[in-house]
This record gives C-alpha cells, sequence and structure tokens, in this order.
C-alpha cells in the first residue's frame, strides 16, 4: 500500500524527476508543497499528452484517488476508494482495464510513508532514495465529469508485492520506476509497460522511522520526516526496575541516576560486569567510564564524591548482567513524541 | 463450562460503564479464582485491570481457565438491558463462540438472555510487579472526580504532588492557572470521607487529564478511591468493589518539560 508520501517538489522540478525535459505545465494549481500528502490532495503528474504519437509530455495536477468516469455525476468523489491499484490485476478490474492503454502516467514524490503493524501499534517509517532524489511511480488516470460540469482528474498510485528488504515492513509497496528507461516504457511503450510493474530491489531505496504523529494527515512539515528513535524491545524485562524497589531504598536512586544516562549504562554493560570499583582505572575504558560518571555526576549536581556512587551503583551493575536490556526504558521515554511514554516504558508483556 | 451469578447484577453495569470508555475490546478471563481482566487502552498509556473474585460471586463455576474475547462497547448494550435490581448471571460453553448473560428480575417473573457473540483479541498482557509507592493518598471518589474535572476545564495535565501538607492537584492552561489542595482529614464522621494521605517521599508527578477524567467513571463503583504514586512509576488510581475486588487504573506520567526535573533529586 502507498497512501502517504512527502510531495516538496517545486512544480518545475517534476518533469526533471521523471526524466523528461521541455516539457509543458498544464494546470498547476497543486497545494502547497507538503510534507504529508494524502489521497484527496492535488499532485502533480507527468502525463502523454492527449492525442499523438509524439513522446510529448505534460505536467498536469490531478487529484490523488482515482474517481472512474463512470461515477455518477452527482456521487461525492471518494478519493481513499482507488488510491492504490494492484499491479497484478490491472488487466482484470473494469476501473483500471480501460485506463492501461492510454492513461499511464508518472507520479514523482520525495518519498513515501509506510506503517509497521506490530500487534496493534502502528510505527511509521519515510522511504525515500538514499541520494535524495524523487521517486518516480507507475500510476494510472482517470477524468470524471461531475454534476456541474466540472471535469476531475484522479490518479491511482500502482503497488506491487514488497521488495525483499521491505517486506518486514509490509506486504505491499508502490511501483517504483527506478531509470530513465523504467519511466519512459511505462509512459510510451505499448507493448512492455508491464515489464516494469515488479517490485523495487535496488538497495538505495532507504527508510527510517518517522513520528506516529504524522498519522494525522493535518500534522505537517519538516517535522514528518525527521527521524526519531524507535521504541526497540518491547518485550523489555523491567522487573529489575521493579524488584529494586523491593531492596533498600539508598541503593535504588543512585540506580536511577545510571538509568538515565544511557552512555554510562552501555559502558557499563560492556566492561565492568565483576569489577566494579572503577575509580583507579589504568587503561582506557576504566578512565573513560569515570569520565562518564564523573560527568554524569556533575550534570546533576550530585554532592557526594565519586567513590561513594561508584559504590552505590554496583547493585545496578549486578542488575545490568541479568537484566540485560537496561537501556529501554530511557531510550523510550525520549522516544515519546509528545512526553507522554506508554506503560511499555514501565511493564513488560507477560 | 462457566458459570457465574451475580445477584448485585447492577455492579457489572458499573464496571463495563467504567471501563468502556478507555478500553474497547478486551479478553474477559476466568479462572477458577475469578473474573478478570487487562487491558491497555489504543496508545498504550493507561492500563485498566479488573478483579471479581468468585467469592463474590452467589454461584461460580469455572471448570476450567478461558478467555473471552468482548466488545466492551456491545457488552456494554447488552447489560443496560438489565434492570439494576436484576440477578445477573453470565455463562459460556466450552469451545463456544459466544457468550450469554441471563438477567433475572428480584421476583423471578422476568427472564432475559442475551447472547453475545465473542471475538479474538490479541492481548497484549503486561506483568505488573508489586511495588512500594512513595505516596498513596485514600480520598473520596467524587472529590476526586470534581476535581478532574474542574481541572481539565482549565489545562490538559495535572500534576499531582505529595508532600507532607496534602495533596496538591495543579493545571496551567490558557487562561490560567490551578492548584487544588486536600489536606489529611480523617476526623469525620463516616470513614469514607476521610483524605488519608501516607507518603514516605514527596512525589510531583504529570498527568494527561484526559485520562484520568476517564478513570473517574468508575466513580460509582466506590465511595473512596486510592492514589499511589512513585517517581518513576505509572500511578494507579484503585477502586475497590466491596468484597469482590478492585478496578485499577494505571498511567504513565508525562514527561516534563524540563527532562532534568522528573529525575530524582540527590
Amino acid at each position: 500500500m502507498c497512501g502517504r508520501a512527502r510531495c516538496t517538489l517545486r512544480p518545475d522540478d517534476f518533469p526533471r524527476a521523471c526524466h523528461y525535459n521541455n516539457v509543458s505545465v498544464r494546470s498547476v494549481n497543486m497545494d502547497q508543497p507538503s510534507y504529508n500528502v494524502s489521497p484527496g490532495f492535488d499532485v502533480p503528474v507527468v502525463r502523454r499528452e492527449d492525442a499523438s504519437n509524439s513522446n510529448g509530455c505534460i505536467v498536469h495536477c490531478m487529484k490523488w484517488g482515482l474517481i472512474p468516469s463512470f461515477t455518477k455525476k452527482t456521487e461525492k468523489p471518494d478519493y481513499y476508494k482507488m488510491f492504490n491499484a494492484r499491479s497484478e490485476s490491472i488487466d482484470e478490474k473494469a476501473s483500471f482495464l480501460r485506463l492501461v492503454p492510454k492513461c499511464r502516467c508518472l507520479v514523482a514524490v520525495e518519498g513515501f510513508y509506510e506503517w509497521n503493524k506490530d500487534g496493534s501499534r502502528k510505527q511509521p517509517y519515510y522511504i525515500h532514495f538514499k541520494d535524495g532524489r524523487p521517486l518516480v511511480f507507475a500510476a494510472l488516470y482517470d477524468s470524471w465529469q461531475n454534476s456541474e460540469g466540472e471535469i476531475l482528474y484522479t490518479f491511482t498510485i500502482l503497488t506491487t508485492s514488497s521488495s525483499s528488504a521491505l517486506q518486514w515492513m509490509h506486504d505491499r509497496m508502490p511501483v517504483i520506476l527506478g531509470d530513465k528507461g523504467a519511466t519512459g516504457t511505462w509512459l510510451n511503450n505499448s507493448l512492455n509497460y508491464k515489464t516494469v510493474l515488479k517490485p523495487y530491489e535496488e538497495s538505495d531505496l532507504v527508510w527510517y522511522p518517522v513520528t506516529p504523529a504524522m498519522g494525522k494527515t493535518s500534522f505537517n512539515g519538516p517535522e514528518c520526516v525527521k527521524e526519531i528513535q524507535i521504541k526497540i524491545e518491547r518485550n523489555a524485562s523491567i522487573s529489575k526496575f521493579f524488584s529494586i524497589k523491593g531492596a533498600e531504598r539508598e541503593d535504588s536512586k543512585p540506580q536511577q541516576k545510571v538509568l538515565c544516562d544511557k552512555p554510562v549504562e552501555t559502558k557499563l554493560l560492556k566492561g565492568e560486569n565483576d569489577e566494579p570499583e572503577t575509580e583507579k582505572g589504568n587503561d582506557d575504558r576504566k578512565t573513560n567510564n569515570c569520565n562518564y560518571c564523573q560527568g554524569d555526576a556533575a550534570k546533576h549536581q550530585i554532592k557526594r564524591d565519586y567513590e561513594a556512587f561508584t559504590a552505590d551503583s554496583k547493585p545496578a551493575l549486578h542488575n545490568t548482567v541479568t537484566g540485560s536490556t537496561t537501556p529501554v526504558k530511557k531510550e523510550k521515554l525520549k522516544g515519546a513524541d509528545d512526553k507522554q511514554p506508554t506503560l511499555f516504558s514501565y511493564f513488560r508483556k507477560s | 463450562m462457566l458459570e457465574l451469578r451475580l445477584v448485585q447484577g447492577s455492579l457489572l453495569k458499573k464496571v463495563l460503564e467504567a471501563i468502556k470508555d478507555l478500553v474497547n475490546d478486551a479478553n474477559f478471563d476466568c479462572s477458577a479464582s475469578g473474573f478478570s481482566l487487562q487491558a491497555m487502552d489504543s496508545s498504550h498509556v493507561a492500563l485498566v485491570a479488573l478483579l471479581l473474585r468468585s467469592e463474590g460471586f452467589e454461584h461460580y463455576r469455572c471448570d476450567r481457565n478461558i478467555s473471552m474475547g468482548m466488545n466492551l462497547n456491545n457488552m456494554s448494550k447488552m447489560l443496560k438491558c438489565a434492570g439494576n435490581e436484576d440477578i445477573v448471571t453470565i455463562k459460556a460453553d466450552d469451545g463456544s463462540d459466544t457468550v450469554t448473560f441471563m438477567f433475572e428480575s428480584p421476583t423471578q417473573d422476568k427472564i432475559s438472555d442475551f447472547e453475545m457473540k465473542l471475538m479474538d483479541i490479541d492481548s497484549e498482557h503486561l506483568g505488573i510487579p508489586e511495588a512500594e509507592y512513595h505516596a498513596i493518598v485514600r480520598m473520596p471518589s467524587s472529590e476526586f472526580a470534581r476535581i478532574c474535572k474542574d481541572l481539565s476545564s482549565i489545562g490538559d495535565t495535572v500534576v499531582i504532588s505529595v508532600t507532607k501538607e496534602g495533596v496538591k492537584f495543579s493545571t496551567r492552561g490558557d487562561i490560567g492557572t490551578a492548584n487544588i489542595v486536600c489536606r489529611q482529614n480523617t476526623s469525620v464522621d463516616k470513614p469514607e470521607e476521610a483524605t488519608v494521605i501516607e507518603m514516605n517521599e514527596p512525589v510531583s508527578l504529570t498527568f494527561a487529564l484526559r485520562y484520568m477524567n476517564s478513570f473517574t467513571k468508575a466513580t460509582p463503583l466506590s465511595n473512596t478511591v486510592t492514589i499511589s504514586l512513585s517517581n518513576e512509576l505509572p500511578v494507579v488510581v484503585e477502586y475497590k468493589i466491596a468484597e469482590m475486588g478492585h478496578v485499577r487504573f494505571y498511567l504513565a506520567p508525562k514527561i516534563e518539560e524540563d527532562e532534568e526535573e522528573t529525575k530524582p533529586e540527590v
């Protein structure tokens, strides 16, 4: 599926993105450049010029979400009904079949979003080319006349099964036309256009997690494509965190402190399992750790000497050995976007 | 075979009213010891844990542990068809994909059967360890509901601070700020009107009022509410169900603007 994209290209960038120069631009009354385009938005597409055998192409602004020409004039257009078309079955579905010969087009976006569903939570990812060049999707368009006589041009993005690299995220992906050959074939070749309808397997397609807040179409701006720290390891054992409560109180506080600074924690995890007396550090690792702790201490105005601090953090060390997933807490807290962590930061699944 | 007969049927209605806004679908787990439920809201920020112990039922038969997935809204619709004085019996056959609610009027002259389809729900059961809390506040549930309602008209979040002085609920919004302090007060005629504060350490935590307000839907279940707070833990808002069990709500605290503030002071 592909139902959300970033479309912040300038209108004159579209032909170039699709490997066409010198094309005329028609009705580019596009919406503002948007980081969060969904069906119903005006998006420029590149299509062949009407009624010609020439390779003339134009940029034409159409709404995303196909409204077939045979839709009742009085019907309210529903752009979410057909914003994608399965490339495997465009020859079978009446809505698409008619469009295949003459109404193929290209859609250029900077990237698109896909959600990975894990249990009941969904994590969006932003998928784009490593070098930042626009993605070109294979699409079909149609026109429909409403009861007022207005002609509405709409398009649908073709999908295919996901590439092997993206399979884990979602089982479908848009048909990405990676080079000039592919865009040309889709737009102009009346015989072999089907050869391009396949998953994009090259390794220059990359992705990273973004804020779930972009799931709302009203959420827009560069924040949409800002990489976030994903909340990993939901099965994290935090029983350690709770078992501390039962133990002596004095111990629990410094341990929190250590927890709060992830670098310290990971350092500790790496090396210091069996020798917590880091204050007499000789080798690099130890001094390094030392600095970390002191830095940490200074940062939080811990008014106690360093030795006391390390002594107190001993229980933490033992626990990290058994618990093994300590950094999770902090990471999750950081990851939550509006400062509201979920319960997974505190309880583990049973 | 499962058969649970609850004389005070209205209690089940109240339970549903208390949780159905927070959770859409949930698995009810029945075992020999009781009828329970644990579910999170869709954003995984809040959790509800219900326990109705077997002893509280007039008749309790549960041959083997079963988990029944129900849409709480639909269940609530059915339970609303029961009169407040009705005796409610929950029945399910082994391997069946339905559950039956039977309502008997107190005079036994009207008996209704409602059969509801069960659903398959992936439950995300969390292990909630027993914890010692820094502060435990017990207060009249209606008072707590009133505070949450009032504060939510001013701000989105509530800061709950417990000190020796008492418990303070504060909020801040576009129009201004609000602070409500409840002092310990044990010299009341009725014990349920008391405000009791047990505190080992001062705590101050921020929560989304939206959830707190949702929790207060459980107010009809109990005259008092117990709020347990620790600086590093989700708050527990507990409504006891007399002689039967409890409804507990857990809510993850919000992280304050300045992250340093939420770190425990040394």
